[in-house]
């Protein structure tokens, strides 16, 4: 008698498990943790821009991959290189032949110091598929517009030179060329790659 | 086995009860106490056509709080219906699109902000009140209750039942 009760109290605590298992798993789909952009998903702006070794950068023709866009400058002593270590850090988490579908680029805010060759130099340090791109203030601003990057030197100047005020976040553009997701500066490495297991999916 | 049934009922009573104290102490706390408190949903702040204008005038646009309370796990929802994009701390969005942002931690922020004449938006990010804090609160001093009668119980003697005095 008892041992039959047992047996039921075990199966039964069992099913209620399982169950509980379930409705956990079910009722909580795998949801980006960056931020998301709702449908119909913004289209991200096209610009050109001419890279370190002459050739045409145009957005557009990296479609079919996703593009992590970044913009910072070669002198920053915080963000940039933080941000561009963890972006290298989330490539080298996905599985081998993942990190090829993805595309990260840097765009300077500080074109006065920051040559074609100075930010691709720069970037390749963290890795040699990054690119790095800049131009003359005036075919950069409407990018960081376009973007809605905020950008503003100070004035106050260190021994290493001025500083540049800007927004540290990573776009992610999807295979279709749209705007789908960015990450603040302060997002784990673990939550990118989750957001970009994701995308990869898609 | 007549002391094992005791014994048994004893313990299962002496959790029942544990288990009433716990609903008592956390569920009026809870219903007194946190009115506002609420499981995590979506919410949707809409910038209208027009509110760029209105703050460049320096006006608060009227259906935009300056402020507003959320609970962990809600995701704010900014749809942009003006013209021109708009910003809200690490949430960028084009005009005539929306974006939004999962609130993962309580907090209070003040968040730099395009739809305000002030650049500013505060808030307030509370802990949840989900079926875990109920739980929690019901088998946290419930079960703790419920052992210490159980344990009194044990201690007390076994009454002989009438046919064994027969």
């Amino acid at each position: 008698m008892d041992r039959k009760l047992l047996l039921t109290g075990a199966i039964s605590f069992l099913l209620l498990g399982t169950l509980a298992v379930a409705v956990f798993i079910f009722a909580n789909p795998e949801v980006p943790r960056g931020t998301t952009y709702g449908e119909p998903y913004p289209p991200a702006k096209e610009f050109t821009l001419i890279r370190a070794d002459g050739s045409v950068f145009s957005l557009s023709d990296y479609r079919g991959k996703l593009v992590l866009l970044f913009f910072g400058y070669t002198s920053c002593p915080d963000f940039c290189p933080t941000t561009l270590a963890e972006l290298n850090r989330a490539l080298e988490t996905l599985q081998p032949g993942d990190a090829d579908e993805i595309q990260i680029v840097l765009i300077t805010v500080d074109p006065a110091r920051d040559t074609p060759e100075r930010i691709q130099d720069y970037v390749e340090n963290f890795n040699t598929d990054f690119i790095g791109l800049s131009g003359t203030e005036e075919e950069l601003a409407p990018i960081w517009n376009g973007y809605g990057i905020f950008r503003a030197i100070p004035g106050t100047a260190s021994a290493g030179g001025y500083l540049v005020d800007h927004t540290a976040r990573v776009t992610l553009i999807d295979r279709q060329g749209n705007l789908r997701l960015s990450f603040p500066s302060d997002m784990p490495v673990e939550d990118i790659v989750h957001d970009l297991k994701l995308m990869l999916r898609e | 086995m007549h002391v094992k049934r005791i014994y048994f009922k004893r313990i299962s009573i002496s959790l029942l009860i544990g288990l009433l104290f716990g609903v008592v102490v956390t569920e009026i706390p809870i219903f007194l106490l946190y009115k506002t408190a609420r499981a995590p949903k979506e919410i949707t702040l809409i910038i209208p056509k027009g509110t760029a204008d209105q703050v460049s005038r320096g006006e608060q646009p009227p259906t935009i709080p300056q402020n507003m309370t959320f609970v962990v796990g809600d995701t704010l929802t900014v749809k942009n219906e003006d013209i021109v994009d708009h910003k809200l701390g690490s949430l960028w969005v084009p005009a005539n699109s929306s974006a939004s942002l999962f609130l993962g931690e309580a907090a209070s922020f003040a968040y730099d902000c395009s739809f305000q004449p002030g650049n500013s938006f505060g808030m307030d990010v509370r802990k949840p009140l989900t079926w875990v804090t109920h739980l929690g609160g019901i088998a946290g001093p419930g079960i703790s209750l419920g052992i210490l009668i159980a344990l009194y119980s044990l201690a007390l003697p076994i009454r002989k039942e009438k046919n064994a005095l027969a």
